[in-house]
């Protein structure tokens, strides 16, 4: 377009014409299904049948159908938005129409409640003026680089590591808190990489945080009634009708009383009467905890985020609130990140644990074996250093030695190269990947590759 | 070389006393480290406030001696007591993020602490005890130009057991001086505690809520429960055979890296409140094995096994 031709009728045709195909594109999600042999069937729906919890008009996330054009019975997995041609699309859709509902076949795993492939977030350096003009890499800080995996219903999965290690990012990336730089996040069978705020608002009744401090995270001009009721306020209740359709409605006061004190005797704040009206101060540390706990739970949520959740509190009241979190996960099927610099905690509670390590996953296991027979270095050495609360076991392995270094400029190769004890020649130079060196034991070193 | 004596130190509040430390006694020797573990608000930073007389404003030493070199700190005139802390007595702080002063150099700040307690040493001098004391902790000496914001929390926490051995203490007191690092920072700065303790022949106290950290560390510990000592003996006993329910509680609380997985237990019930504490044994209302005795006669400490001793009504 030349500068003299600046007609307003033909920057109008020019500028309507990809805003109308872009909502074509939105139009239509991408949907996975998985089969009972483990293959993954792709197709795509109209975006009219999707309801914004994840389910469908027709179809429910998690549910059994025959897919009739290939003859099998697959469990519909995932929902994500598309980038192909419009017109392979159409065809496809035609296709996907040919479906039905079936009863849930035991032979097909239960999909993942949360799942995320490659999930990153790098923040960008703030550089100066002579910076940009002089080189062009950008500066990022790598605070979460290339994570994947997958949660299921119900799990306790920890998320281990040191101060910068990327965990708390993570489990903020998670929740959607921050927007991630790369990657894909299923949640509920639902892409939630990029939805806006306004689509996560439904959402985000399914997934809660606790914070680390409860002196902070709670609100002090507030009462406790007031705190635990706000989640409730804001997101109404859900109902669902005898046709299966979702009700979203506002609560009475007296429905979000009763709610409230069946929440805080759950967290064993008991009578629960007597601590409606009291502000946060006029509790203990392991009491305002069970307020934060009683907060994230009070909607069922299927997802929760602990960020060191205990580790502000003392010994003995510690076990406590982790018990009482373990029991609420168990009987809500709720499935729980716990982010613990603790391992020996982590062992104890959780069934699966994950070590991060400047942004990357060193070491996936089940608790057990990861801390039982740690695999990574990096796994061992964080094992080593953990105190043990016996006199006659002094120390006598070596503690390694330095600092986690900075994630703006992370070591080349393995990231752990410059404090592993046993680096070589190609950690230096070549990272390694995570992989399954057991079964479902997945480490990401050399000496296992 | 250190001991107290029914020590007894109060907070003065508009609603009356905080009994914050009562009548405990214990004693250190030298190149021996004793663990005061407890919970927060057990009194155990008090009585490390109490040993240095430097309580915060309403606290007072009420009842007690610390004998300190044949010497009894709580009557010694201000400007005595001066000369004892920092070459005598000093103290690792807790929390290394925010116990330096930000705009001073890390080395300044440590030079200043030298030229306070000693007279007449030049500036070379102070120059190069700055730089060995650096290397004692493992930071390399050049490092005294940096300010605190370009040291890591675990460099931080060197440079403030540097500060505390300017003077060359006889004794060293370590306020939770593991918490708010992580594992391995805390692995090895305890390592360097103890290095530096058998090195140098130091009396420690090491106060902490962590049991392992004090059982790693420690020839010698004292479980405090609201301002008291209900147990206090060597580290092996104590961790073997803990004969008071509080001690036993918090052993058990503590999830082992070691050993099955196991559903973690609790001492049910809070802390008491200090301003007016239960009668008799302050654990009685969170004791499972509470007794009519434990409501109305207090349990003192008494010997057990040979250097175990318990305040309980259970011996």
């Amino acid at each position: 377009m030349g500068s003299e031709n600046e007609g307003g009728p033909v920057e109008q045709s020019v500028a309507g014409k990809p805003k109308k195909r872009k909502s074509r594109k939105t139009d239509l999600h991408y949907v996975r299904f998985k089969t009972e042999d483990g293959a993954v069937v792709p197709g795509l729906v109209h975006s009219k049948q999707v309801l914004p919890d994840g389910r469908f008009k027709d179809w429910e996330f998690n549910r059994c159908y025959l897919i009739r054009d290939i003859g099998k019975i697959g469990r519909l997995m995932a929902i994500r938005e598309v980038e192909r041609d419009e017109e392979s699309l159409l065809k496809d859709l035609q296709e996907f129409r040919q479906l039905e509902a079936v009863d849930d076949d035991p032979r097909i795993p239960p999909a993942p409640v949360l799942s995320v492939e490659n999930l990153r977030k790098w923040y960008p350096l703030k550089r100066g003026f002579f910076e940009t003009v002089f080189s062009k890499d950008e500066m990022n800080v790598k605070a979460v680089d290339d994570v994947s995996f997958s949660l299921s219903r119900g799990e306790i999965f920890a998320l281990a590591g040191e101060s910068g290690s990327g965990k708390t990012t993570l489990g903020k990336v998670l929740l959607r808190l921050v927007a991630p730089s790369g990657g894909r996040i299923f949640f509920l069978g639902q892409d939630i990489t990029k939805l806006v705020d306004k689509e996560m608002k439904p959402l985000r009744r399914e997934m809660q945080i606790v914070f680390q401090d409860p002196f902070e995270s709670l609100d002090p001009r507030m009462i406790i009634k007031e705190i635990v009721a706000e989640p409730l306020r804001v997101q109404g209740s859900r109902d669902i009708d005898e046709n299966g359709k979702v009700k979203i409605r506002k609560m009475g006061e007296r429905e979000v009383e009763e709610r409230v004190k069946k929440m805080l005797s759950e967290v064993e704040l008991v009578p629960p009467e007597e601590f409606l009206y009291r502000f946060p101060h006029e509790m203990s540390g392991g009491q305002r905890q069970r307020v934060a706990v009683a907060r994230a739970f009070v909607l069922n949520p299927s997802f929760v985020v602990a960020d060191e959740p205990v580790s502000m509190l003392d010994v003995s009241i510690r076990a406590e609130i982790v018990n009482l979190m373990v029991d609420l996960v168990r009987k809500s099927q709720a499935s729980i990140i716990f982010i613990s610099h603790d391992l020996a905690l982590g062992k104890h509670i959780a069934d699966r644990i994950a070590v991060l390590y400047l942004g990357k996953m060193m070491e996936l296991a089940s608790a057990e074996n990861l801390v039982d027979q740690p695999l990574h270095p990096y796994t061992q050495a964080l094992i080593s250093a953990v105190p043990v609360p016996d006199p006659e076991s002094k120390r006598t392995k070596d503690v390694i030695s330095g600092e986690i270094p900075s994630p703006v400029d992370p070591p080349s190769g393995c990231r752990f190269h410059t404090r592993c004890p046993y680096a070589h020649e190609r950690c230096v130079n070549e990272e390694p990947p995570l992989v399954e060196v057991e079964k479902s034991h997945y480490v990401a070193c050399h000496l296992y590759s | 070389m250190l001991e107290v004596q029914g020590l007894t130190t109060h907070y003065r509040i508009l609603r009356g006393w905080v009994r914050a430390v009562e009548n405990v006694s214990f004693s250190v020797e030298q190149g021996e480290a004793l663990g005061i573990a407890g919970e927060s608000g057990s009194g155990k930073s008090t009585i490390a406030l109490s040993l240095l007389r430097i309580l915060p404003q309403g606290g007072y030493i009420r009842k007690g001696k610390i004998m300190f070199q044949g010497r009894d700190l709580v009557s010694l005139p201000d400007r005595e007591m001066r000369k004892i802390r920092w070459k005598g007595i000093s103290i690792v702080f807790q929390g290394a993020m925010n116990a330096m002063n930000p705009v001073y150099k890390v080395g300044d700040q440590i030079a200043e602490a030298i030229k306070l307690h000693e007279q007449g040493v030049t500036d070379s001098d102070v120059k190069e005890r700055v730089a060995k004391l650096l290397e004692t902790v493992g930071i390399e000496p050049s490092r005294a130009a940096n300010y605190p914001h370009e040291f890591s929390g675990g460099m931080r926490q060197r440079a403030l057991i540097a500060m505390a051995l300017a003077a060359n203490p006889i004794m060293l007191i370590g306020d939770e001086p593991g918490t708010a690092l992580d594992v391995i920072v805390q692995a090895q700065t305890l390592r360097l505690l103890r290095d530096l303790k058998d090195r140098l022949g130091l009396a420690m106290i090491l106060i902490s809520h962590d049991l392992s950290i004090i059982a790693e560390t420690c020839e010698k510990v004292a479980i405090m429960y609201a301002g008291k000592i209900v147990e206090y003996g060597d580290a092996v006993s104590i961790f073997k055979n803990p004969l008071h329910p509080y001690t036993q509680g918090l052993i058990k609380a503590f999830p082992s890296i070691k050993g099955e997985k196991v559903r973690l237990s609790s001492i049910p019930g809070q802390p008491p409140d200090l301003l007016n504490p239960p009668p008799a044994c302050r654990f009685n209302p969170r004791c499972p094995y509470v007794m009519d005795i434990c409501k109305r006669e207090e349990p003192l400490l008494h010997e057990q096994d040979k250097g175990h001793l318990v305040a309980c009504h259970l011996y």
